[in-house]
C-alpha cells in the first residue's frame, strides 16, 4: 500500500476521532462524528467540482504541494495533459508538412472514395483542373471532369492503364489520368499536364510526314533521270551496274519515305470507323494470291467471319506480316495463315518455320528500323518499318500484336480484335455500333 | 445559398435515384460538349473526316436523351417528388433538351466542316469562328460546372456571357457580308460560315437556357425573359 493511501486513511480517521471525542465530550458522540464524516465528504467533494471545472474549461490542472491522495491524481493528470499536449502539437506540425508537400506537387492529386466523390485535392487539382476548395467536397468527380473518355474510364475501371483527356480548363491542353488504390475505402486521382509532351510529339510526327513528304520530290527528278539514262544503250554498255544499282536504290529510298508517311498518317488519327466490314478472309487470299513465292502457303480462314474496320489498313497488317513471314524464312518451308474465333475476340495468326526470333529481341520488333541482325532484310528488300505500321494499324482497330517465336524453329505473329468489332455478317453494321443501350 | 441538399431523403434509395440520375445529366453534357468541341476542331482545322465522324457520332447524345427522360418520368410515377426534387427533376427534364439541341446543332457544324474542307480556305482559315466557338465552349462548360456544383452566382454569369456571343455573331455576319460583296464567286463558301455561326449563336442560347434553368433549380425563380439587371437585384436581394 503506497504511503499516501496510509497518510489519507490515517490523517481521515484521525478527524473522525476527534469528531467523536468533541461529542462525546458534549454527550453527543454519535453527531460528533456525523459532522466529522459531513466535513470530510464536502471536502473531497469540492475538490472532485473543482477538479470537474477544471478538465471541462480545458484549462492544465494545478498540482498542489505535498504528496498527499490528490496531489498525486493531480500531478498523473497533469502529467498526461502534457503529453496529449505534446503529441497534439507533433502531429498538428506533422499533417502541415504532409499539407505543404502535397500542395507543392506539381501533379493534381485528389482523394477519392469508392463512390468517385471527392474527399479532398491538392492545390495543383485548383490549378490543373479547376476544382474549387470547399465547394467541391463529396462531389462526384465525374460530375465536374465530364469527358466520355474519363466517364468511361470511371465505368469500366481498368486503372492500370492511365488515358490521356483534353483538359477541362482551355483548349488544347491535354492531361494524363491515373487512378490508384490508396487504401480500403479512398483510391487517389493522379492528374498531370502532359500539353507539352502531347505538343512534342505531334511535332515529331508532322516533321516526319512533311520531311518524308518534301523528300520525295527530289527523289522523283533522280529515278526519272535514272530511267532516261537507262533508256540510253550506249550509257548502258559503259555504266549498266551502276545504273541499275542506282535504280533499286531510289526505288527502296521510294518506298521508305512512302511507308513513313503512311505511318505518321497512322499515328495522327487515332480510332479506325466501325461503320465497314472487312472481309478478313478475301483480304488474306488476294494476299496470298499477289505475293508470289517459293513457300507453302496453307490458310484456314472462317469465312463467316468479318471485322468492323479500315480495308487499307487491315491489308497492310495481311501483306506486311505475310511478307515478313516469307522474307525470313527458308523457300520451301510451310507458312500458315489462320483467321479464327477465340473466346474473346478474332485472332489472325501467321507462322513460319523461318529462322525464328532471340526473345529478347521480341519487344523491340515493333520499333522503326529496328534489326534483329543489321543488314539482314536489307539485302532481302526490307526497309524495317512494316512491323511498326502493323502495330499502328492493329491499335487503330483496338486490336493487340502478339509474337511468339523459338530461334531455328519458327516465328508466331498473332493479332487479336476484340468481340466489339468482330461480326458474323457483312450487313446490318450500322447500328452494330450503337451502343444505344440505357445509360442507368 | 445551397437550398438543394440531395442527401436528406429517409430512403436512401431515393437519395442514390437522384444523384445517379444528376450525374447522368452531366455524362451527357460531357458528351456533348466533346462533340461541340471536335466540331469547332473540324472548321478550323479542315478535317473533314473528323466532322463527319461529330455528324455521325449525335446518335449516342439521343440515346442519353431517351434514357434519362425515361428514368425522370420513372422517378416522377413512382416517387412524386416536392419541392426542391421536383424543381430538380423539372430543371433536369429541361436541360436535357437544350443538351440534345447543342448536340443537334454540332451536328450540323460537323456537316459544315466537312464541306467546307473540301472548298478554298480562306487566309485566316475561319479563326473568327473559333474565337466564337471557343466563347460558346466557355459557356457551355460553365453552364454545366454551375449544374455539378448547384451554383447559382456562376449560372447567372452564363445568362450574362451570352450577349457577348451575340455580337460576336453579328460581327461574323457584317463580315461575312463584305466578303460576299467583295466577291460572289465566295458566295457558296461564305454561306456555309454564316450557318456554321448561327449554329454556335445557337447553342450560345441553349447554354444561357440551361443556366437559367440552374438558377430555377437553386433558387426557385423563374428567370426565363426577365432583364439581367433585374435578375442581378433579385439576387442580391435575398
Amino acid at each position: 500500500m503506497p504511503n499516501s493511501f496510509r497518510n489519507a486513511l490515517l490523517s481521515s480517521g484521525f478527524v473522525l476521532l476527534v469528531g467523536l471525542a468533541i461529542g462525546a465530550y458534549f454527550g453527543f458522540a454519535v453527531y460528533g462524528l456525523l459532522i466529522a464524516m459531513s466535513g470530510l465528504f464536502f471536502l473531497q467533494l469540492g475538490r472532485v467540482l473543482r477538479l470537474e471545472k477544471t478538465l471541462h474549461s480545458g484549462r492544465r490542472v494545478a498540482v498542489p504541494d505535498g504528496d498527499g491522495v490528490w496531489a498525486r491524481v493531480l500531478a498523473g493528470i497533469h502529467r498526461q495533459q502534457v503529453r496529449v499536449r505534446k503529441h497534439k502539437g507533433r502531429y498538428r506540425r506533422l499533417m502541415k508538412e504532409v499539407r505543404q508537400s502535397s500542395n507543392s506537387l506539381p501533379d493534381a492529386i485528389v482523394v477519392l472514395n469508392l463512390d468517385h466523390e471527392i474527399q479532398r485535392f491538392n492545390k495543383a487539382a485548383e490549378r490543373i483542373v479547376g476544382l474549387q476548395k470547399r465547394r467541391d467536397r463529396d462531389q462526384r468527380i465525374d460530375n465536374l471532369l465530364r469527358h466520355p473518355d474519363f466517364v468511361a474510364f470511371l465505368r469500366d475501371g481498368k486503372f492500370d492503364v492511365p488515358i490521356i483527356i483534353p483538359s477541362p480548363k482551355g483548349e488544347d491542353c491535354w492531361i494524363s489520368v491515373q487512378l490508384v488504390n490508396s487504401g480500403q475505402d479512398s483510391r487517389l486521382l493522379i492528374l498531370r499536364d502532359v500539353t507539352e509532351r502531347t505538343r512534342l510529339s505531334r511535332m515529331r510526327r508532322d516533321f516526319v510526314a512533311n520531311a518524308s513528304h518534301e523528300l520525295r520530290t527530289p527523289l522523283t527528278v533522280i529515278s526519272g533521270y535514272l530511267e532516261a539514262m537507262e533508256a540510253d544503250s550506249m550509257l548502258r554498255d559503259e555504266w549498266g551496274k551502276p545504273l541499275d544499282e542506282m535504280h533499286t536504290q531510289s526505288q527502296r529510298m521510294r518506298r521508305m519515305l512512302d511507308e513513313l508517311l503512311a505511318l505518321s498518317q497512322l499515328e495522327a488519327n487515332t480510332q479506325a470507323s466501325m461503320e465497314q466490314t472487312v472481309d478478313l478472309a478475301t483480304v488474306v487470299r488476294d494476299a496470298v494470291a499477289m505475293l508470289e513465292t517459293a513457300h507453302t502457303v496453307s490458310i484456314d480462314l472462317d469465312d463467316n467471319l468479318f471485322l468492323l474496320g479500315e480495308y487499307p489498313d487491315i491489308t497492310s497488317v495481311v501483306t506486311n506480316l505475310m511478307s515478313n513471314a516469307m522474307r525470313y524464312s527458308a523457300a520451301g518451308t510451310m507458312i500458315s495463315v489462320s483467321w479464327s474465333m477465340t473466346s474473346d475476340g478474332g485472332a489472325l495468326c501467321v507462322c513460319d518455320e523461318g529462322e525464328g526470333i532471340a526473345e529478347d529481341d521480341i519487344p523491340r520488333l515493333t520499333e522503326r528500323f529496328f534489326r534483329v541482325n543489321r543488314g539482314r532484310g536489307r539485302d532481302t528488300g526490307g526497309v524495317g518499318l512494316g512491323l511498326a505500321i502493323v502495330k499502328h494499324a492493329l491499335a487503330r482497330h483496338d486490336a493487340t500484336l502478339s509474337v511468339e517465336s523459338e530461334l531455328g524453329v519458327g516465328s508466331k505473329f498473332q493479332c487479336h480484335f476484340p468481340m466489339e468489332r468482330i461480326v458474323s455478317s457483312p450487313v446490318a453494321v450500322a447500328e452494330a455500333s450503337g451502343g444505344a443501350s440505357s445509360h442507368f | 445559398m445551397n437550398t438543394l441538399d440531395l442527401n436528406h431523403h429517409i430512403s436512401k434509395r431515393f437519395n442514390k435515384d437522384l444523384e445517379d440520375l444528376r450525374n447522368s445529366v452531366l455524362a451527357m453534357g460531357g458528351l456533348v460538349e466533346t462533340q461541340l468541341a471536335k466540331a469547332i476542331d473540324a472548321v478550323v482545322s479542315g478535317n473533314s473526316e473528323l466532322g463527319l465522324r461529330v455528324a455521325h457520332d449525335d446518335y449516342k447524345v439521343n440515346s442519353f436523351e431517351v434514357s434519362i427522360d425515361e428514368e425522370c418520368s420513372r422517378i416522377l410515377a413512382t416517387r412524386g417528388p416536392t419541392a426542391s426534387d421536383l424543381r430538380l427533376i423539372i430543371a433536369i427534364v429541361k436541360t436535357i433538351t437544350d443538351l440534345e439541341r447543342i448536340g443537334d446543332e454540332a451536328e450540323k457544324i460537323g456537316f459544315l466542316a466537312s464541306k467546307l474542307a473540301n472548298m478554298d480556305r480562306p487566309a485566316g482559315s475561319y479563326s473568327e469562328l473559333r474565337t466564337m466557338g471557343n466563347l460558346v465552349r466557355a459557356m457551355l462548360k460553365a453552364s454545366m460546372d454551375a449544374f455539378a456544383r448547384l451554383d447559382g452566382s456562376a449560372a447567372l454569369e452564363v445568362v450574362k456571357d451570352d450577349e457577348e456571343v451575340d455580337r460576336n455573331y453579328e460581327m461574323i455576319q457584317r463580315q461575312c457580308i463584305t466578303f460576299m460583296m467583295e466577291d460572289p464567286r465566295t458566295i457558296q463558301r461564305v454561306m456555309n460560315v454564316t450557318w456554321a455561326a448561327r449554329s454556335l449563336e445557337r447553342i450560345g442560347d441553349h447554354a444561357k437556357n440551361i443556366g437559367e434553368y440552374v438558377i430555377y433549380m437553386v433558387h426557385g425563380k423563374d428567370v426565363r425573359h426577365t432583364a439581367v439587371e433585374d435578375v442581378d437585384l433579385d439576387l442580391i436581394g435575398r
